[in-house]
């Protein structure tokens, strides 16, 4: 990208009312001036050009009072106007600032060459690949004072190396850091639930998770372990009655008895198997069990029917209807609004799938079981269980008729199947409480992940979740430090690469210029630092910064004029011939502001070339906001004026 | 279109290099930094390439 500043003009800007400042040469004015030396008087408004300038070439949005700040005080405006005619790679561009200082408001305005779409755009809106290295910092290192100069000297300011970063766009690989702090705040917000970022905090949620492990593995341990005694336990009952039946079936006087017992309990275990049964069997089926439900259902079934539902055109008949161009009665489907009234009336018609469900409803009513009385089935189920109960202390009783001793053994065994029986019903609470998973029973035995296999099953997805999204953010987060620390390496690596090259370019650069190599720059660190064989004189320093800035920008794709205020200051006058002599050779267009007082030893130096411009602009007091512009050389060397102190 | 300055790309290089990252990681942070460069980073490639980095145990 090569920019060259061809003219500046200015309308209602503080003091100017209007001017314009041509950089152009006359023959030609897509070309403008080697040097463009600017004599203006303090007051006049260099400052404000040069601000202008920084402001108007990176599109920079001013605040109201700095706007405002524009506004002439001596004649009363209310719109301003500050433009530039630049030429980017042969095509002409013109950028506009236009200040409303009733608003204290400003907006652009850019016209483009008809090359890359022509005309003329409200908005700062040069091509993409400009805007995008026009950043108000990089504007900074070609639109400068004599403070940014000297500053690059100054071992208290960092100004060279700020420099280098803006020049080769490193200071934008922390925005990427900052970017990749965004992601991990979002991934942590994202898994806030987890609320767990660190190292440490992941461990403990490993150890957390261990410790569910190890708990479920352990109580399925318990569950088998108790379910082996419920077994053995029951079997041990199990042969205690077998005994206890055994005493009692060997003995004569009551054989006969027991046997018609057992037989008699056998049986109606039987009956209260199959009651059980066909009663289950009935509540499964509501519409058998309860008349209410009964008569609903056939109600729902009748009015089906009644509206004839389910229709057998479904939905999807009317919507393809309506993509056709004539209806199946033969009329034509002309326009969107019968297509729309089409899609109106689908949207009473049901699905197919719909239809498909609500046959099957009508299908499962239309053959459902008639409902039945349950109460005879339960009475007798109830008569069962008692006559049941009533057999088994009967057949009890029969012990009392054993003999003495007969009769110990069946209080042993009886005492014995307590006891077991006892701790039968321990167990399987046990084991209802480990394997349950009825969430009624957890809560009112109020069992936690320790005493439940279901709940602690539960418990351990939940923690493997949280594990599984900690150990992904935690992961995250340490791949965004060691993303950063990569990131500063790099910066800090390219800046102190770059330095070099720029130190050993810069040298060869000042050696060619100078003739000698009696000074050379030294090293970067912040600032640049200049060593002398014979010292070093305040404009060898000075002319060693102008070789380094320049250097910056010679590797750079981007060529761009230099634009400076005062480029030599209060130095002496051998100092301002050292300066002058060499700046010229830096720079494809150099732009200097200076003030009368500079002229004597800069301007010798300068006049040796010969695509020099001489313009002298100050304030003419016989009208309020008007300028004297001279182009005149002769001018230029004799103006001077009483408001600047000579300094040398 | 900004292009990556060679002494960027070797100090991207040598720190891949470091830092015991592949190849592609190296691919990924120079596209990266050459599309920061011109502004046209995306943040999907920076979590992608954060994600891709291997990270040692220290």
């Amino acid at each position: 990208m090569n920019i060259n500043l061809l003219k500046l003009d200015f309308k209602n800007i503080r003091d100017f009312r209007e001017l314009t400042i041509p950089l152009f040469k006359e023959k030609d004015v897509n070309t403008p001036f080697h040097i463009s030396l600017i004599q203006m008087p303090n007051g006049t408004g260099k400052t404000t050009a040069i601000n202008l300038l920084r402001s108007i070439v990176c599109g920079e949005i001013l605040e109201k009072e700095i706007v405002l700040s524009y506004q002439p005080t001596r004649y009363k405006c209310d719109e301003g106007y500050f433009g530039v005619l630049l030429i980017i790679d042969r095509d002409l561009y013109s950028l506009g600032m236009h200040f409303d200082y009733r608003n204290g408001v400003m907006k652009y305005e850019t016209s483009r060459p008809k090359e890359v779409g022509g005309g003329k755009s409200f908005s700062y809106d040069l091509p993409p690949y400009i805007r995008n290295v026009m950043t108000k910092n990089f504007t900074r290192l070609f639109v400068f004072d004599g403070e940014f100069s000297e500053n690059i000297l100054d071992n208290k300011k960092t100004e060279a190396e700020t420099s280098i970063k803006f020049l080769y766009f490193l200071d934008r690989l922390e925005l990427l850091k900052i970017k990749a702090d965004t992601l991990l705040e979002n991934k942590r917000k994202s898994t806030k639930d987890t609320k767990v970022h660190t190292q440490q905090g992941l461990t403990k949620l490993e150890t957390e998770e261990k410790k569910l492990k190890q708990t479920l593995v352990d109580l399925n341990k318990q569950l088998k372990k108790f379910k082996e005694e419920s077994v053995s336990t029951s079997q041990e009952i199990e042969d205690l009655e077998k005994k206890n039946d055994e005493l009692l079936s060997e003995n004569e006087t009551i054989q006969a008895e027991f046997i018609e017992f057992t037989t008699k309990i056998s049986s109606l275990e039987n009956d209260i198997r199959n009651g059980t049964n066909i009663i289950l069997n009935i509540l499964r089926t509501p519409s058998q069990f309860s008349l209410k439900m009964n008569d609903k259902l056939k109600n729902l079934s009748e009015n089906m029917s009644k509206l004839k539902l389910p229709r057998s055109v479904s939905s999807e008949f009317f919507k393809e209807l309506s993509d056709e161009d004539e209806c199946i009665c033969g009329r034509p489907i002309l326009n969107d609004s019968i297509k729309k009234k089409i899609l109106e009336k689908a949207e009473q018609y049901l699905a197919a799938d719909h239809i498909t469900t609500t046959n099957c409803i009508k299908g499962s009513i239309r053959n459902m079981d008639d409902y039945k009385e349950l109460s005879n089935l339960r009475d007798n189920l109830y008569s069962y269980i008692n006559e049941k109960q009533q057999l088994i202390q009967a057949k009890d009783l029969l012990k009392l008729r054993l003999d003495e001793k007969d009769q110990e053994k069946a209080e042993k065994i009886k005492q014995e199947i307590i006891r077991l029986s006892s701790n039968l019903v321990d167990l399987n609470l046990y084991i209802q409480s480990l394997e349950t998973k009825n969430s009624a029973f957890q809560e009112e035995f109020s069992l936690n992940e320790y005493e439940n296999i279901n709940l602690c099953q539960k418990k351990l997805i939940e923690k493997r979740k949280r594990l599984d999204e900690a150990s992904d953010t935690v992961n995250f987060s340490n791949g965004v430090s060691l993303f950063k620390k990569m990131m500063d390496n790099i910066i800090s690596s390219s800046i102190d690469k770059i330095k070099e090259d720029l130190i050993s370019k810069s040298n060869t650069r000042i050696s060619q210029l100078m003739g000698n190599k009696d000074v050379v720059l030294e090293k970067i660190e912040g600032c640049i630092y200049v060593d002398g064989k014979k010292g070093v004189s305040q404009g060898q320093s000075l002319a060693v910064a102008y070789a380094f800035l320049s250097t910056l920008f010679e590797d750079s794709p981007h060529k761009v004029p230099f634009i400076v205020d005062s480029p030599v200051g209060s130095l002496d006058l051998k100092v301002r011939r050292e300066v002058s002599d060499l700046i010229p050779k830096l720079f494809a267009q150099l732009i200097v502001f200076i003030i009368s007082s500079e002229r004597n030893g800069f301007v010798e130096g300068i006049g040796k070339y010969e695509d020099v411009q001489f313009l002298t602009i100050y304030k003419d007091e016989r009208e309020t906001g008007s300028i004297a512009f001279h182009t005149d050389k002769k001018f230029f060397m004799q103006f001077h004026s009483e408001n600047e102190e000579v300094q040398v | 279109m900004i292009k990556l300055n060679p002494r960027i790309e070797e100090a991207i290089r040598n720190e891949i290099s470091v830092q015991k990252q592949s190849e592609d990681v190296f691919d990924m942070l120079k596209n990266l930094i050459i599309n920061i460069f011109n502004n046209n980073d995306d943040i999907l490639e920076i979590e992608q390439l954060i994600k891709s980095l291997k990270l040692y145990a220290t």
